[in-house]
């Protein structure tokens, strides 16, 4: 017993500790309890070295259940991406075919000469800058062919630029006061 | 030979040789062991569960639990030290599998009067304690355990131990007041002088 800490308690309490019976006698007799659980327990020790490798055998079969599903998840998202995405990439490079093709026909049915003017100089800078983030949203699109918020974004790039191209045809040949807006 | 001369001459026997008869299967040697430390441990189990019923049930688990374990022991500690300790942990696991949460934080709603006399008055005050703050000081102030021994054995920091020790010792400061009070009001002569 740890003495300094009990010497620091009320001393009638101390005395009632020291008094206190180190055995009681239960209210009942518990050995019969006991016995039973003893033959029960024999029984278990008997079948315990014949369950250990039913132990085994079910840790065995959960593992092989959880690779089987893992393998079988892995196999089925493999076959939705070989499935979806051929057709997917394909009409993403329809699209940016025909895209090409808008832009390539819009500078083809151009009147006037707006690049490289003054009033021209910041739709051309627009127009490239939008050029590059449209390529870099395809190659993004190659990879993860199922994200719609990048499906977005390229064809409001597309339609930005065909938008600016546009607008530079519109542009005055003799500059306004106002500049172009982007 | 008749059955009550095996007996005879197991009661005769010393614990080392109990305890080895035991280890090979001997039930008659370990109700031996059983009766000769019986009462110890279900002293132990009822000051730790606070409850008799827990108790029993408690004892009657070490009981089954040294059975099994009882090929491991290697002579190596005292008996009834081995014993302590298997028992305190069992109870501990008892009281764990029947706690219930408000059971940590209130204290057991015991009328002191109703408990029979044939428990001392320290044991009829710890039964009011609150769970955790009665094992700890059983524990400590009993037992002599260590606060750090405690906190390792019941998960808890021996911060918290610490404090549950000073929380019990003022709760039966506050018990053993009531208590004499109650005394000082069932005198022998209302009694009948019958009270012991």
């Amino acid at each position: 017993m740890d003495n300094s800490s009990n010497n620091k308690l009320d001393p009638q309490l101390v005395e009632l500790i020291e008094q206190a019976p180190k055995a009681i006698k239960p209210q009942q007799d518990l050995w019969q309890g006991i016995e039973k659980q003893l033959d029960k327990t024999d029984f278990q020790q008997l079948n315990l070295k014949s369950n250990r490798p039913q132990h085994w055998r079910r840790l065995a079969i959960a593992c092989m259940l959880l690779l089987t599903t893992l393998l079988a998840n892995n196999m089925w998202q493999s076959h939705l991406r070989s499935t979806t995405d051929p057709g997917l990439l394909l009409t993403l490079a329809d699209i940016r075919k025909q895209h090409l093709q808008q832009v390539e026909q819009l500078s083809l049915q151009q009147h006037v000469n707006w690049q490289g003017t003054r009033l021209g100089d910041p739709l051309e800078k627009g127009i490239e800058q939008l050029r590059q983030a449209a390529e870099q949203l395809y190659h993004a699109l190659q990879q993860s062919p199922h994200d719609k918020e990048l499906w977005q974004l390229w064809l409001w790039t597309h339609a930005k630029e065909i938008e600016l191209l546009q607008q530079g045809q519109s542009l005055p040949t003799t500059p306004p006061s106002q500049g172009a807006l982007i | 030979m008749t059955a009550t001369k095996q007996v005879l001459e197991l009661s005769q026997l010393q614990e080392p040789e109990l305890i080895n008869s035991a280890k090979q299967g001997d039930k008659h040697a370990f109700k031996q062991l059983y009766q000769l430390h019986h009462q110890r441990v279900y002293a132990l189990c009822l000051r730790l569960t606070g409850q008799v019923s827990l108790a029993e049930e408690a004892t009657q688990d070490c009981f089954v639990r040294l059975w099994q374990k009882l090929p491991q022991f290697r002579g190596e500690s005292q008996f009834s030290t081995w014993l302590h300790t298997l028992t305190v942990n069992q109870a501990l696991s008892s009281v764990k599998k029947q706690r219930s949460f408000w059971a940590r934080f209130v204290s057991n709603d015991i009328d002191i009067n109703q408990i029979t006399d044939e428990y001392e008055d320290l044991d009829k005050i710890l039964l009011k304690l609150p769970e955790r703050a009665r094992i700890v000081f059983v524990l400590h102030a009993l037992e002599g355990y260590k606060h750090e021994e405690i906190a390792s054995l019941m998960a808890i920091s021996a911060g918290t131990s610490k404090a549950q020790y000073h929380r019990a010792q003022k709760l039966l400061q506050q018990l053993m007041s009531q208590h004499s009070l109650n005394k000082v009001k069932i005198s022998p002569a209302d009694n009948g002088g019958q009270h012991g």
